[in-house]
């Protein structure tokens, strides 16, 4: 388990461990950010957090943690499983619950539990710098991204994949889904590295007469919203 | 060699997922592996048809998972191939007659006693994939080259990627080099370009895939025809062998016409 050394001195509270991804502790204003990678499968990521131990344990219990799924799929044994065997056997108090997958979100949300920053870092955030989530990977389709803040995917975006963000969203590929920015208002761009999207969604408008037809289909563009007309500009290094 | 489980699937119906599975089975067979063939697609079977094995149907594997019957009694055995066997799906219950930890189940019995388990998924994505694709380690997704299989094949590496099937490898059905020539069809590289996944197996469009399925004799059996080379060059990819992919044909050399110059030696 790595952890923010501006915050947690001890790392001898965690086994070693060769490669692979790793669970991340994060100091922050609000108590321990426990990011879980979505690539560790659920067997081991129960294993990890159940040797989750020492001095950042007993902090972690004071303080309360946020646990932080990123994209991972989250289905209902599983949730009990890390409800029974980490938080309520490991005696933490859970501030709320963070994801990027919809469905997870969708799922936490109808089941009451609290999602997102605890409300007084979301109070800051507003003067503070935007939270962007970086995105290392491509979407495929179905897949479904929402956050609050910007969103950059260093992939492609494929056709049936959505991202809803507040903020901007760049896509550094190809982008055919559908992206919703700005989605609580406010002036916020998409760009896309090829843009081939059939609709797009800017605050609260809709644009849905997108084609093959028009001059920078395909090409790398940003597009904004001003004075509520569709603003695209072809982006040339 | 350890067992390997693959579920064949596509997201897409009818773009060849039984008709690969019928074929890759025997074709591992004649090979020299010993296969089993599992229906996934309980109350819409078709595995049994495109082998032609269904007057030979007394049990099914919901039969197994229920105890009314032992596994080899269910276990259909193909008499033209040595060490082919078929399990059939149950025709007259539904996908939600089994659960994926009993399909789990299922698939550790047939790992200890088969090189290869295909299985055969239905369509979709909901509990019938999800059933089918439970136990298996690895898995093939058929496409053809047509804007709706590509988007939906997309949505189902999605699916196995997060059930941490590998590897997830392509097949792509039913492509015809004039359409890709003339663009009026996606070519074997738009729909790799936008899948992202290793490249097994490129199937042309064959008029004796029907024949063939109709009468219940996997294209396998039988060299001559193109599918049934791909096949077999899948099939023997899937066991490790290198085998390079060869140009597509021009598909419009086919017809009667065609086949008249072709035997007066007068070129087109």
């Amino acid at each position: 388990m790595a952890e923010n050394m501006d915050s947690l001195e001890d790392r001898n509270n965690f086994p070693e461990r060769d490669g692979g991804p790793e669970i991340i502790l994060k100091g922050t204003g609000y108590g321990v950010r426990m990011i879980l990678p979505e690539d560790m499968s659920d067997d081991a990521l129960l294993e990890e957090l159940l040797h989750f131990s020492g001095d950042a344990a007993r902090l972690a219990r004071g303080i309360g943690v946020v646990l932080d799924l990123q994209g991972r799929i989250l289905d209902r044994s599983f949730m009990l499983r890390l409800l029974s065997e980490f938080v309520w056997t490991g005696a933490f108090r859970v501030l709320s619950w963070m994801s990027y997958n919809a469905d997870t979100l969708e799922f936490l949300r109808s089941s009451g539990f609290l999602t997102g920053e605890p409300s007084s870092e979301r109070v800051e955030r507003k003067t503070g710098a935007s939270n962007s989530l970086v995105l290392m990977q491509s979407l495929r389709s179905g897949q479904r991204v929402e956050h609050d803040g910007d969103v950059v995917l260093l992939g492609h975006m494929n056709e049936g994949a959505e991202i809803c963000a507040t903020g901007n969203v760049f896509v550094r590929g190809r982008l055919k889904g559908v992206v919703h920015a700005g989605m609580h208002g406010g002036q916020f761009c998409i760009s896309a590295g090829q843009f081939e999207a059939r609709q797009l969604r800017l605050g609260g408008k809709l644009c849905s007469t997108l084609g093959s037809e028009m001059e920078w289909w395909g090409k790398s563009v940003m597009i904004s919203l001003e004075n509520d007309s569709l603003v695209v500009r072809e982006l040339k290094l | 060699m350890d067992s390997r489980i693959i579920v064949i699937t596509s997201g897409k119906g009818g773009v060849g997922k039984t008709t690969a599975t019928s074929n890759l089975s025997v074709a591992l067979a004649r090979s020299g592996y010993k296969v089993v063939a599992v229906d996934g697609d309980i109350g819409l079977r078709n595995l049994d048809a495109a082998m032609g094995l269904e007057n030979r149907i007394v049990y099914n594997f919901i039969d197994v998972l229920e105890g009314n019957c032992r596994l080899n009694q269910a276990l259909v055995r193909d008499k033209r191939v040595d060490n082919l066997f078929l399990l059939p799906a149950a025709q007259t219950r539904t996908k939600d007659a089994v659960s994926a930890e009993q399909m789990d189940e299922l698939c550790g019995l047939l790992r200890q006693d088969f090189d290869f388990v295909l299985i055969d998924s239905p369509a979709g994505i909901e509990s019938g994939f999800k059933n089918a694709a439970s136990g298996a380690d690895e898995a093939i997704v058929i496409a053809t080259p047509e804007v709706s299989s590509v988007r939906d094949a997309d949505r189902i590496i999605g699916l196995l990627e997060n059930m941490r099937k590998s590897p997830i490898r392509l097949v792509v059905n039913r492509i015809r080099p004039n359409m890709v020539r003339e663009g009026e069809m996606l070519d074997v590289n738009d729909v790799l370009d936008i899948l992202a996944i290793g490249l097994v197996g490129i199937v042309p469009e064959d008029d004796s895939v029907v024949k063939s399925s109709n009468r219940g004799e996997p294209l396998t059996f039988s060299d001559s025809s193109p599918a049934a080379l791909a096949f077999k060059r899948i099939a023997a990819r899937i066991t490790g062998e290198d085998v390079p992919f060869p140009k597509l044909e021009d598909d419009s050399d086919r017809g009667f016409l065609s086949g008249l110059r072709r035997l007066f030696g007068i070129k087109v």
